[in-house]
């Protein structure tokens, strides 16, 4: 069974909203998440994985710490979602802040929708690089070398500014995505504490006269 | 935009429905039953193709044998008289074992990437049985009694975009009958209207294969497909910004560039009179008991007479004749009567108004980015311009913060419930555009210099109201300019202005949060497209004047 990108979005923004982040940062999520998605990787899996691990965690915990050349977290680890907004808000000023270190960040896949965003934006192309994977970004192309496994510890991330250039194809694109079922259990799960109980009342009351009975 | 004004809307030419119907005549479209197989109980399988130049498309429809205590337009129903599914092609057999399985559960099952939309319909028991026996005997179905309902089913949802597995717009966007929004969804009314009236003669013929007749034609156009919406729409303006500026600012632009014509002539004022004794009869036939609508319908014909006779005095050689009409009618009708007389001057410059349609879709993703450069004392001058009103609400007031949008989890039904009188705050929708504009003013209150980006690290929660107000400074029809949480706010006023976009007619509140409508009501089918009626049927035709 596959999925359309824009329910896989519309769940990854409920999700994120329901695991503690403000709205806008869960509109990000959504947004990174049918990113990845549409460039075959796995960002239903990542985006479980992220909001499982900081859960409700307070936004001191999870946002970053600008020190010159790294930016890193109070908490545990950086949150992807947090760190990736920020970079793209600064997009004007990037050529000062590279290179940059983003100090363990969790599910550093997803720093790559605002990656080639901020590349956009500031019309240079963005070199991330983990352990796990080199990218380079453009502002209409990835191009990527690596594995994607999502549920890697918090790696460290090199950016470089402009990206020491790369061969390889552009990452094709989807209009479909297959993710993991239990990683859309996750979400779905998340998602669901915003949805407020049933009651006769709210069920009478909340959506109008229009039950069976009415004029037809 | 105020919710005053967007809950007068009225359809015009720049409407989806008429756009779709447009270009089904210029490009000769052809729609052909393709399959029809029902039983006497009115359960079954039936498909209609519609062909463009470079696509097909297949409304597939499922006939079902509804309980009547089942029947509701509500979103937590899980049974219908009929489901559908417009399929991008045409289905094989295998298809369709598939959507048998599936479209008739709605949202319980899913979708490919080759189903475009998910409909389904409820039949108005008013008039269906009326209209089924009458064919059976041989007779045309009482044209006062058609007239009062206007449709024999309505449809309580249409979703496109990907919404249950179906295909996302970007699949389609890129074909020139699908660049304009929701052509996919009007196209599929447009099939199940035909299917319908294709349903209830088959029903007829069951029920009396030896006397039954078809509809006459004149009468069969007289059957819209009819619309129950709810609070499943009211979000929508509000979560679209950028959509909502491209559809205002098509229609703004229209009427400034006829207003800013520097003469009229004979023949445009004598149109326009045509146009408004046309829109006189709409006005007569429109039927709602809803407390709040029905006296603006007889503000609306009173309207449509004191306009008809200021129109009857007036000389066609004044300069900017139009906008000096505009400025008489802000002055003396009400907002439903300006509103009406909008979609009337639209009619008089197709030429200056068909192009502009073009412009009405959008990529949200392109007004996404926030701009983390913008300084905030920038910020700062955009909520104190976008959001002044909000600024001037005592937000301590119950009466400010009285409303609260929830989603339930009784199938994800949204709802409206009353703040203080509930606990749902932490259900909460991000639907206070006001209320959220006017907590961050007062967060950049004492903030230091700095920028968006130095602001929104300290400050998340503010990050999608920046969004909304960064959206609003380039986009500036995006934002509704009410309180959507005010204990007077009217969920009915959002749904009226997307509906008029659709080309709805007959609007029919059934509370603040419902609405009845028409769609297609008059509408040519298809075998029709090629007459006049194509682009020229939302007002019924002028009377014959007799002579004095």
């Amino acid at each position: 069974m596959t999925h359309s990108l824009n329910e896989i979005s519309a769940l990854a923004r409920k999700a994120a909203r329901g695991a503690g982040m403000p709205w806008g940062l869960a509109e990000e999520s959504a947004e990174a998440t049918r990113w990845l998605c549409a460039h075959r990787l796995p960002g239903v899996e990542c985006l479980a994985s992220v909001l499982h691990d900081q859960d409700r965690a307070a936004w001191e915990a999870l946002c970053p710490v600008m020190a010159r050349g790294v930016w890193s977290s109070r908490g545990t680890a950086l949150c992807p979602i947090a760190a990736g907004a920020s970079l793209s808000d600064r997009a004007a000023g990037l050529a000062g802040l590279a290179p940059l270190t983003l100090r363990s960040c969790r599910a550093p896949l997803m720093l790559l929708p605002f990656a080639c965003e901020t590349a956009r934006l500031s019309g240079h192309s963005i070199g991330l690089t983990t352990q796990q994977f080199a990218a380079v970004c453009t502002g209409n192309a990835l191009v990527l070398d690596g594995t994607f496994s999502p549920d890697r510890p918090p790696a460290d991330v090199t950016l470089t500014c402009p990206a020491a250039s790369r061969t390889g194809p552009p990452v094709p694109l989807t209009d479909r995505a297959a993710p993991d079922p239990a990683a859309l259990d996750v979400l779905t799960g998340f998602a669901a504490r915003l949805y407020a109980p049933e009651t006769e009342a709210r069920r009478r009351d909340g959506a109008g006269a229009s039950g069976p009975g009415a004029l037809s | 935009m105020r919710l005053e004004r967007l809950g007068a809307a009225h359809a015009t030419r720049l409407s989806f429905m008429r756009q779709l119907l447009r270009r089904m005549r210029a490009e000769n479209w052809s729609v052909s039953c393709t399959g029809f197989d029902i039983d006497a109980r009115g359960v079954g399988t039936a498909t209609y193709t519609g062909r463009g130049p470079d696509h097909a498309y297949t409304l597939v429809a499922f006939a079902h044998d509804l309980p009547p205590e089942q029947r509701t337009d509500r979103v937590i129903a899980t049974a219908w008289d009929a489901t559908f599914t417009l399929f991008d092609g045409v289905p094989d057999a295998d298809d369709l074992t598939r959507l048998r399985a599936n479209v008739p559960g709605q949202e319980a099952g899913r979708l490919s990437g080759r189903e475009l939309t998910l409909a389904r319909a409820n039949r108005s028991t008013r008039l269906w049985d009326h209209v089924v026996d009458a064919l059976a005997r041989g007779q045309q179905p009482d044209p006062g009694r058609v007239a009062e309902v206007g449709y024999l089913m309505r449809t309580t949802a249409v979703y496109g975009s990907g919404k249950f597995g179906a295909a996302d717009r970007m699949l389609t966007c890129a074909r020139p009958e699908c660049a304009a929004p929701f052509q996919l969804e009007m196209l599929t009314v447009y099939l199940i209207r035909c299917f319908v009236l294709d349903l209830v003669e088959h029903m007829a013929r069951m029920q009396a294969p030896r006397t039954a007749v078809p509809l006459a034609p004149t009468l069969r156009r007289r059957f819209g497909i009819g619309n129950s919406t709810g609070l499943g729409m009211a979000p929508f303006l509000v979560n679209h910004p950028a959509l909502l500026h491209r559809w205002i600012a098509a229609r703004e632009q229209a009427l400034a560039r006829i207003r800013s014509q520097p003469q009229g002539s004979e023949d445009r004022l004598q149109t326009l009179r045509t146009l408004v004794h046309r829109a006189a009869r709409l006005a007569a036939d429109w039927r709602t008991g809803h407390p709040l609508q029905a006296p603006r319908v007889v503000g609306l014909r009173a309207d449509l007479s004191l306009l008809e006779s200021h129109l009857s005095g007036l000389s066609p050689h004044i300069r900017d004749p139009w906008n000096t009409l505009w400025l008489w009618a802000e002055d003396h009708l009400s907002v439903e009567g300006q509103e009406q007389l909008l979609a009337l001057l639209l009619e008089l410059y197709p030429d200056f108004v068909d192009d502009l349609a073009g412009d009405m879709a959008v990529d949200e993703r392109d007004s996404f980015t926030i701009d983390g450069a913008m300084p905030l004392h920038d910020l700062r001058a955009i909520l104190q311009d976008v959001y002044a009103a909000a600024l001037d609400t005592d937000w301590d007031a119950c009466a400010a913060q009285a409303r609260i949008w929830y989603v339930s989890e009784a199938k994800l039904e949204p709802r409206l419930g009353e703040r203080f009188e509930e606990d749902l705050d932490r259900y909460e929708q991000p639907l206070d555009t006001h209320r959220a504009a006017a907590a961050l003013h007062a967060a950049l209150d004492g903030h230091p210099p700095g920028t968006v980006a130095d602001f929104l690290l300290r400050h998340p929660d503010h990050r999608h109201t920046v969004r909304r107000a960064q959206i609003a400074a380039h986009l500036p029809y995006s934002e509704i300019r009410d309180n959507t949480l005010a204990a007077d706010m009217r969920p009915i006023d959002m749904l009226r202005l997307k509906l008029s976009f659709f080309g709805a007619a007959h609007f029919d509140p059934r509370s603040d949060r419902w609405v009845r409508i028409n769609m297609y009501q008059n509408a040519p089918f298809p075998g029709e497209l090629q007459t006049d009626l194509a682009d020229d049927w939302t007002l019924p035709p002028a009377l014959p004047r007799i002579p004095a």
